[in-house]
C-alpha cells in the first residue's frame, strides 16, 4: 500500500505531462487553418511546400518549425499571458516594443541610435526634396498648388515623456526636419511643418493619440486647416478656411484599440476615445475604391458600442486608390497622397472639395504621382508624410 | 532539430514517447530500433544531406571495432591508426580545411579558401566514435557486433548534436539491458523541463543582451556596455549549454539511459582548475583520458607536463572552432592552469575564498570574450573597452549609458534568476532533505519539484511559441 501511495504524485505528474504534450500536438494540428494574428497584425507563416532541395539542406524543416511556432496550440493565449506577466509581474519598461510611459501613455520603443550621421541626412534630404520639387513643378505646370505636409507622429509629440535612458529620437527628428525643410526652401517647394504649427497652437500633445502612432481627428483637422491657410497665403486666393464649428464632433463610446494597445494584446485599458467629425450640412457624395463605387461613408463605424475601434475607423483603413465626388463644381479638386496619416485627414477634407483623389503608394503602383497629377490636374496636391518617414523613399515614404 | 522547438515539444517527443512505451518492455531491441529511427529523423531535420557523413563515421568506427578482435597486434594497431585518421580526416576536412587554407593563403600562397559548411554535431559524434574505437583497442569494452546498436550509441538524439560526449563504456550495458521505471521517467522529465526553462527563460534573454554589446561598434563600446555584455554572455553560455546537457540527461533517463553530469555549478569555482572540473566535464575528461594521460599527463618532468597541458588546451580550443581566437582561448587557459599548478598554488591557497572566486571569475569572463568575439582583434578590442581604455565621445557614451540602464532594467528578473540559478542551491536543498529527520520532507519536496518543473515548462512553452526561432550555441562546434 505504502509503495503505491508514493507513486501517486508520479502518476499524476506523468499524466499531466502527457496531456500537455499530446494536447499541444492536437491543438496545433487543429489550428493550422488560421492565417492571421490579430494582435501582431500579420499573416501567420504557412506550411511550406515540400521541396527535395529544402529537405536536403534543412531549410524545409526550418520553415516547418517557423510555421508550427506560428500555429502552436494556445499561441494567442500564450501571447496574452506573456504580455500580462511582462506588464504586471515583471513590470518591464518595454513590453512587446511598447514603452510604458506615465499617464496611460504608450509609446513606440526606438532602437538605440548613436548621434546622427549628418552627411547621410543631408544626402537623403537632397534626394527627397528633389523628388518633391519635381512633383511641385508638374503641379505648377498647369496652375495647381503643391504642398508638402510633415506631420509629427506620436513619439515626436511626446518626446519628453520618454524615460531618460530610452531613445526618443529627438536628435534625428530635429536634424532630419531641419535638413529637409532647408532643402525644400532652397528648391521653392511649399511645405507645412505641423510640428511647429501644433506647438504654436499649444495642441502638440492633444493632436496625437496616447496609444497609437497617428494623430487624432482634431490633429488631422488642424493639419487640413493649416494647409488651406498656407494655400491661401502662398497664392493670394481666398478659399474658405474650414471651421470646426461646421462639423459635428462625436466621441465614439467604444474602447479605442490603438496600435500600441493592440501590441499589448488589448490588456492595457486607456480612457482615450476616437472621435469622428461629420459636416453639419448634408453633403451627398459618392465614394469609389479602385474605381468601384462603394458605400458612401468615410468612417468604418463599429456594429455596436462595445467592440474595439481602431485607427482604421477613418476611411476604413489604408486604401490604394480612393475618389470622393460631391458634384459641387464650384469647389476645387484635391489630390492627397501619403501613408496612413492621410486617412484621418481625408475623413474631414473631402467636405471642402468637388472631387478628392487619394493614393497610397505603398499599395498603388500602376501610375506615378506625376502621371496622376497631370491626369487629374487637381487645384491642390498635398503630400502627407509623418516625421518618421521624412527621409524615406520606400515604405511609408513611397 | 533543437529541443527548444515546437516540432520537438509538440510532435517529436510526444510521438516518440507514445511509440516507444507502447512496445512491451521485453522487446528491448524493438524499443532500441524506435530510438534509432527517431534519432535519425532528429538529425535529418537539420538537413538530410549531412546524414551520410554520420553514417560513414559510424561505418568507419563499426568496422574498426570489429577488427579490434584480431590477434595480430601490428595489424590491429594499423587499423586503429587508420580509424583515427578516418575520424580526424572527416572532422579535419569539414571543420579545419578552410581554416588551414586561409592560413596558407595569408602566407602568400595563391590558393582559393574553400567555404565548407560544418555539419551539425560533427565534433560531438566524431569524438564519441573515437572513444569507442580507442576503448575497444585498449580492451576496455566489448566489441559491438550489431551495427544498429553502434549507430544508436553515436546517433542517440539526446546527445547527438551538442553533447554531452558519452563514452561507449557508459552506455554499453544499457543498450542491452536497462530498466524503465516510473520514477526514472518522472525524474528524467523534471530534468528535461528545468533544462528547457533554463534555455528559454534565461539563456535567450542573456543572449539578446550579449548580442547587443558584442555588436556595438568600436566607437560606441563603453566599459559599462562591455561589462554588461560580458556578464550576459557568461550567463548565456552556461545556461544555454548546461540547459542542453540537462535536457539530454533528462531525455536519456526517460528512455532508461544514464548519462554522467556535464556541469557542476562552474561559476562557484575558486580556481581555474576547479572551473574545468565543473565545466563541460565530458569534454575535459575525454581530452584527459585520450590525450593528456597518453602523453604522460603530469607524471613526468615539469617541462613535459607543461607541454602536455599546452597540447591538450590548444586542441581543446581548436575543437571548439577553427579560429585563432579559439586557439588563443585554449592557450589562455593553459597558461592559467600552469600558473596555478606550478607557480601560484601555495599563494592561492592562502587567499580568502571570496578573492579566489573573484579572480577565477575574472579569468573566466575574459576568456568568454575570446569565445564570443567575431575574431581575435574584436576580442582584444572588447577587452580594451572592458578596462576602460576604448575612447568614446561624450555623446556616444551618453547613448551607451542609456542602453546599459535599459538592458539592466528590462531584464532585471533574468539577471536575478541567473545569479540565483548559477549557485548550487538545488544540491544544498537535496542534501538538507536527505538529512531531514521528518518523514514527510522527502515526498513533499518531490511533489513540489514536480509542480515547480511543470510550471517552468509551461512558462517556457509560452516563451517558445511567442518568441522567434532560437538555436543553441553549441550547435556550431
Amino acid at each position: 500500500m505504502k509503495k503505491s501511495r508514493l507513486h501517486i504524485p508520479d502518476i499524476l505528474f506523468v499524466c499531466a505531462v502527457l496531456l500537455f504534450l499530446f494536447g499541444a500536438m492536437a491543438f496545433t494540428v487543429m489550428s493550422m487553418d488560421e492565417s492571421y494574428s490579430f494582435y501582431e497584425n500579420r499573416n501567420l507563416a504557412e506550411i511550406p511546400a515540400f521541396t527535395v532541395s529544402g529537405m536536403l539542406d534543412g531549410s524545409w524543416f526550418s520553415d516547418v518549425e517557423t510555421s508550427l511556432q506560428d500555429h502552436a496550440a494556445g499561441r494567442n493565449v500564450a501571447l496574452k499571458i506573456k504580455t500580462w506577466l511582462d506588464l504586471r509581474v515583471f513590470r518591464r519598461p518595454v513590453v512587446n516594443e511598447v514603452v510604458i510611459a506615465e499617464d496611460d501613455l504608450l509609446l513606440p520603443w526606438n532602437a538605440y541610435e548613436y548621434p546622427c550621421d549628418t552627411a547621410w541626412i543631408e544626402e537623403k534630404a537632397d534626394t527627397v526634396a528633389a523628388n518633391l520639387k519635381s512633383h511641385a513643378e508638374v503641379t505648377r505646370s498647369y496652375g495647381g498648388y503643391f504642398l508638402y505636409a510633415a506631420i509629427p507622429c506620436q513619439y515626436v509629440c511626446y518626446e519628453d515623456a520618454y524615460p531618460d535612458y530610452l531613445n526618443n529620437r529627438a536628435d534625428y527628428t530635429e536634424k532630419s526636419g531641419e535638413a529637409l525643410f532647408a532643402r525644400l526652401t532652397e528648391m521653392d517647394v511649399p511645405y507645412l511643418d505641423m510640428l511647429a504649427v501644433y506647438k504654436e497652437q499649444g495642441i502638440l500633445r492633444s493632436s496625437s493619440s496616447l496609444v497609437d502612432n497617428h494623430y487624432s481627428i482634431s490633429g488631422a483637422f488642424a493639419a487640413y486647416r493649416a494647409a488651406v491657410e498656407k494655400w491661401n497665403a502662398d497664392t493670394g486666393s481666398d478659399y474658405p478656411i474650414p471651421d470646426a464649428s461646421s462639423y459635428e464632433t462625436t466621441a465614439l463610446p467604444n474602447p479605442y484599440l490603438g496600435s500600441r494597445t493592440r501590441k499589448l494584446c488589448g490588456l492595457w485599458t486607456s480612457g482615450e476615445k476616437l472621435h469622428i467629425m461629420t459636416p453639419k450640412e448634408n453633403i451627398p457624395f459618392r465614394r469609389y475604391e479602385n474605381g468601384e463605387e462603394i458605400a458612401g461613408t468615410v468612417y468604418a463605424l463599429p456594429a455596436d458600442d462595445t467592440s474595439d475601434v481602431l485607427y482604421s475607423l477613418y476611411m476604413g483603413g489604408d486604401n490604394r486608390e480612393t475618389r470622393i465626388e460631391t458634384d459641387r463644381e464650384n469647389l476645387p479638386d484635391i489630390l492627397i497622397y501619403g501613408d496612413s496619416f492621410t486617412n484621418a485627414m481625408e475623413s474631414v477634407a473631402w467636405v471642402g472639395f468637388d472631387t478628392m483623389y487619394t493614393y497610397d503608394f505603398r499599395h498603388y503602383g500602376e501610375k506615378t504621382v506625376e502621371e496622376l497629377i497631370l491626369e487629374y490636374k487637381p487645384d491642390i496636391v498635398i503630400c502627407v508624410r509623418d516625421y518618421e518617414a521624412l527621409l524615406l523613399e520606400t515604405g511609408n515614404g513611397a | 532539430m533543437v529541443f527548444s522547438s515546437t516540432v520537438f515539444i509538440g510532435f517529436f517527443l510526444s510521438v516518440l514517447i507514445a511509440v516507444y512505451f507502447c512496445i512491451p518492455k521485453r522487446f528491448l531491441p524493438a524499443r532500441n530500433m524506435v530510438l534509432l529511427v527517431f534519432s535519425i529523423l532528429f538529425y535529418g531535420f537539420g538537413g538530410v544531406k549531412y546524414l551520410w557523413l554520420l553514417l560513414v563515421s559510424v561505418g568507419i568506427n563499426y568496422l574498426a571495432g570489429l577488427c579490434m578482435n584480431i590477434s595480430r597486434p601490428g595489424l590491429k594497431k594499423l587499423i586503429f591508426i587508420l580509424a583515427m585518421a578516418g575520424n580526424l580526416g572527416l572532422l579535419g576536412y569539414y571543420k579545419y580545411f578552410g581554416f588551414g587554407a586561409s592560413i596558407i593563403a595569408s602566407l602568400g600562397a595563391d590558393i582559393t579558401v574553400p567555404s565548407i559548411v560544418l555539419p551539425i554535431g560533427i565534433s560531438f559524434y566524431t569524438f564519441q566514435g573515437m572513444s569507442y574505437v580507442i576503448d575497444a583497442y585498449l580492451g576496455n569494452c566489448k566489441i559491438q557486433k550489431n551495427p544498429a546498436y553502434l549507430l544508436l550509441y553515436i546517433s542517440f538524439f539526446p546527445q547527438l548534436v551538442a553533447g554531452p560526449i558519452v563514452r561507449y563504456v557508459d552506455v554499453e550495458e544499457a543498450l542491452h539491458h536497462r530498466e524503465h521505471t516510473l520514477t526514472g521517467f518522472t525524474d528524467g522529465m523534471i530534468r528535461f523541463m528545468l533544462g528547457f526553462g533554463k534555455k528559454m527563460l534565461l539563456a535567450g534573454a542573456m543572449g539578446e543582451i550579449a548580442d547587443i554589446a558584442f555588436s556595438a561598434g568600436d566607437a560606441h563600446l563603453t566599459a559599462g556596455l562591455a561589462w554588461v555584455g560580458a556578464f550576459a554572455y557568461t550567463f548565456q553560455i552556461y545556461f544555454d549549454f548546461s540547459a542542453y546537457s540537462d535536457m539530454a540527461i533528462g531525455l536519456a533517463q526517460i528512455f532508461g539511459f544514464h548519462f554522467a553530469e556535464n556541469f557542476r555549478y562552474p561559476y562557484v569555482a575558486v580556481s581555474v582548475t576547479d572551473f574545468w572540473r565543473r565545466w563541460h566535464i565530458s569534454l575535459s575528461t575525454w581530452f584527459r583520458d585520450y590525450v593528456y594521460f597518453p602523453l604522460g599527463g603530469s607524471r613526468c618532468s615539469t617541462g613535459k607536463a607543461v607541454r602536455n597541458l599546452f597540447v591538450v588546451w590548444m586542441l581543446t580550443g581548436l575543437w571548439h572552432g577553427a579560429e585563432w581566437s579559439f586557439i588563443l582561448w585554449g592557450v589562455y587557459y593553459a597558461v592559467f592552469l600552469i600558473l596555478e599548478k606550478y607557480l601560484l598554488k601555495n599563494l592561492l591557497e592562502k587567499l580568502p575564498k571570496l578573492l579566489r572566486w573573484s579572480c577565477t571569475m575574472l579569468v573566466v569572463i575574459a576568456a568568454w570574450v575570446f569565445f564570443r568575439a567575431d575574431n581575435t582583434s574584436h576580442a582584444l578590442h572588447y577587452l580594451t573597452a572592458m578596462i576602460g581604455c576604448n575612447p568614446v565621445s561624450a555623446a556616444d557614451a551618453a547613448v551607451s549609458g542609456g542602453q546599459v540602464v535599459y538592458l539592466l532594467k528590462q531584464h532585471w528578473i533574468e539577471w536575478v534568476v541567473c545569479i540565483i540559478a548559477a549557485m548550487p542551491i538545488v544540491p544544498w536543498l537535496k542534501e538538507r532533505v536527505q538529512n531531514s529527520t521528518r518523514p514527510w520532507c522527502g515526498p513533499v519536496c518531490r511533489v513540489l519539484s514536480m509542480v515547480f518543473a511543470f510550471g517552468v515548462f509551461v512558462v517556457s512553452y509560452i516563451w517558445l511559441v511567442t518568441g522567434s526561432f532560437n538555436p543553441f550555441i553549441y550547435f556550431q562546434f
